[in-house]
């Protein structure tokens, strides 16, 4: 490797990082509670967990959920009903002004999928939880504040991987894990800041990289909505509006009775929703293992015969979308792995902040240690191996 | 070629697949973990504790030395 190579590297690492740095060190600090964001919210609403009833217990019909729920906002309509991923006698009522208000304007009813008895309404727009969440997610900017920040994961992965090139020359000298003792604070500082780089590497590159993903979540709907799902209610464009909607329970046993072998309905929607037209009730499947579980097939019913008009599988891009999800959110391996995930994170906040130690402290000797400045110019090629 | 003769000679120098040695072996647990964690649970998930548990480690470690 050449000084001019090493110092475009330098160059690339430390304009990365200098850009990004106050924005990561946000989404670290933010994204370290978050990381037991549902174990905090069953603890906030344990009220809300479906009491122990005999196994077996039938589950109530939908449209008895519905009425409950209606009941209680009879100013509401219901865009959507989804089960919750654990306990499938949870059932979270979506409701709303509009058949297609913005999702985040969605209330949540949680009721009992046995009794249709409503358990409660969890507030998730209130408390410090959803100022975390919201910080990480868009600063409260909403969609242009999540693209921001999807570019500032982009400025990582440059830090990430200029980071890792640099890793070489730092090192031409030293063993793995070196902490210089005896040569000043600075030294021992870029030594960790190395060390603790290169050994998050590969765990900051995923969440990262997901993290990225993540924020392209509403595009990623958006082509869905006008490519697959177009296409899927097409024949359906110019027929007159809905006039005697079947019942959604008709909906939901027309999809279950269809359903592949271990393919169960994770959340349906309504006619009119965003997800499904006008015309249909969409029935969104999801499978029964821990990476089957993430990837959703909708099956679209014709709210006026409740027949099986289309089912098929999402496509790649949305399927990207939810396994990204949880490699970003570190919530699929149990306890141990979230402690694991907060330890990593905290590990990153260390390389962040030595990372602007190094920077705000003299950078002439990091430059003679690359051999880039003037007088080491006779070791250009000290890298060339 | 001359070049890595001159470097050898003051015998300190090393090579690439020295400097990254460790480096890969811990991106490549760390992966598995991820991966293993992602693919079932059970045993799948305690491959993950691990793969996960080994950067984790050589941190601590590294740190609590110095």
């Amino acid at each position: 490797m050449k000084a001019r190579t090493v110092r475009i590297w330098y160059k690339v690492h430390r304009w990365s990082s200098i850009i990004s740095t106050m924005f990561l060190l946000m989404l670290c600090i933010t994204g370290l509670p978050l990381v037991f964001y549902h174990d905090i919210l069953h603890w906030q609403h344990s009220d809300l967990e479906p009491p122990p009833m005999p196994e077996g217990t039938k589950e109530a019909s939908l449209a008895n959920v519905e009425a409950a729920a209606l009941a209680r906002h009879p100013d509401l309509v219901i865009p959507f009903m989804s089960w919750d991923e654990e306990d499938r006698n949870l059932l979270y009522v979506g409701m709303s002004k509009a058949y297609d208000s913005p999702p985040e304007t969605i209330r949540l009813l949680a009721v009992d999928a046995r009794t249709a008895k409503v358990l409660g309404e969890p507030n998730l727009n209130e408390g410090i939880m959803y100022v975390l969440r919201t910080l990480h997610v868009d600063m409260f900017a909403g969609i242009p504040g999540k693209l921001f920040l999807g570019v500032m994961g982009l400025l990582l992965l440059a830090a990430i991987v200029s980071g890792t090139v640099l890793y070489a020359p730092f090192m031409r000298r030293l063993d793995f894990g070196s902490v210089r003792q005896n040569r000043g604070r600075r030294t021992k500082w870029l030594d960790l800041h190395n060390l603790l780089g290169i050994v998050t590497l590969a765990w900051l590159s995923v969440v990262g990289a997901t993290g990225v993903i993540n924020t392209w979540a509403d595009s990623i709907f958006k082509i869905w909505q006008f490519g697959q799902l177009a296409d899927m209610i097409a024949p359906y464009k110019d027929m007159p509006p809905l006039a005697n909607p079947v019942s959604v329970d008709v909906a939901y046993k027309a999809a279950k009775a269809s359903a592949p072998e271990g393919r169960v309905p994770s959340f349906i929607t309504y006619p009119k929703s965003l997800f499904s037209g006008q015309h249909h009730y969409g029935v969104f499947l999801r499978g029964e293992e821990h990476l089957t579980a993430k990837l959703l097939a909708p099956v679209l019913v014709d709210a006026e015969t409740g027949k099986i008009t289309d089912m098929r599988r999402m496509p790649w891009y949305v399927d990207a979308l939810f396994v990204s999800q949880p490699l970003h959110f570190g919530d699929y391996g149990g306890m141990p792995m979230k402690i694991l995930w907060a330890i990593l994170d905290i590990i990153s906040i260390a390389v962040l902040v030595t990372g602007l130690y190094l920077f705000f402290t003299r950078r002439k000797s990091a430059e003679t240690q690359l051999g880039l400045s003037l007088n080491a110019g006779n070791l250009e090629t000290v890298l060339a191996k | 070629m001359k070049l890595s003769s001159a470097l050898s000679s003051r015998g300190s120098e090393r090579s690439l697949q020295h400097i990254f040695m460790v480096p890969i072996l811990i991106a490549l647990a760390s992966l598995s973990g991820l991966a293993a964690a992602l693919l079932g649970d059970g045993w799948f998930d305690v491959i993950g504790w691990i793969g996960l548990g080994i950067p984790a480690a050589v941190a601590g470690w590294c740190v609590y030395r110095t």
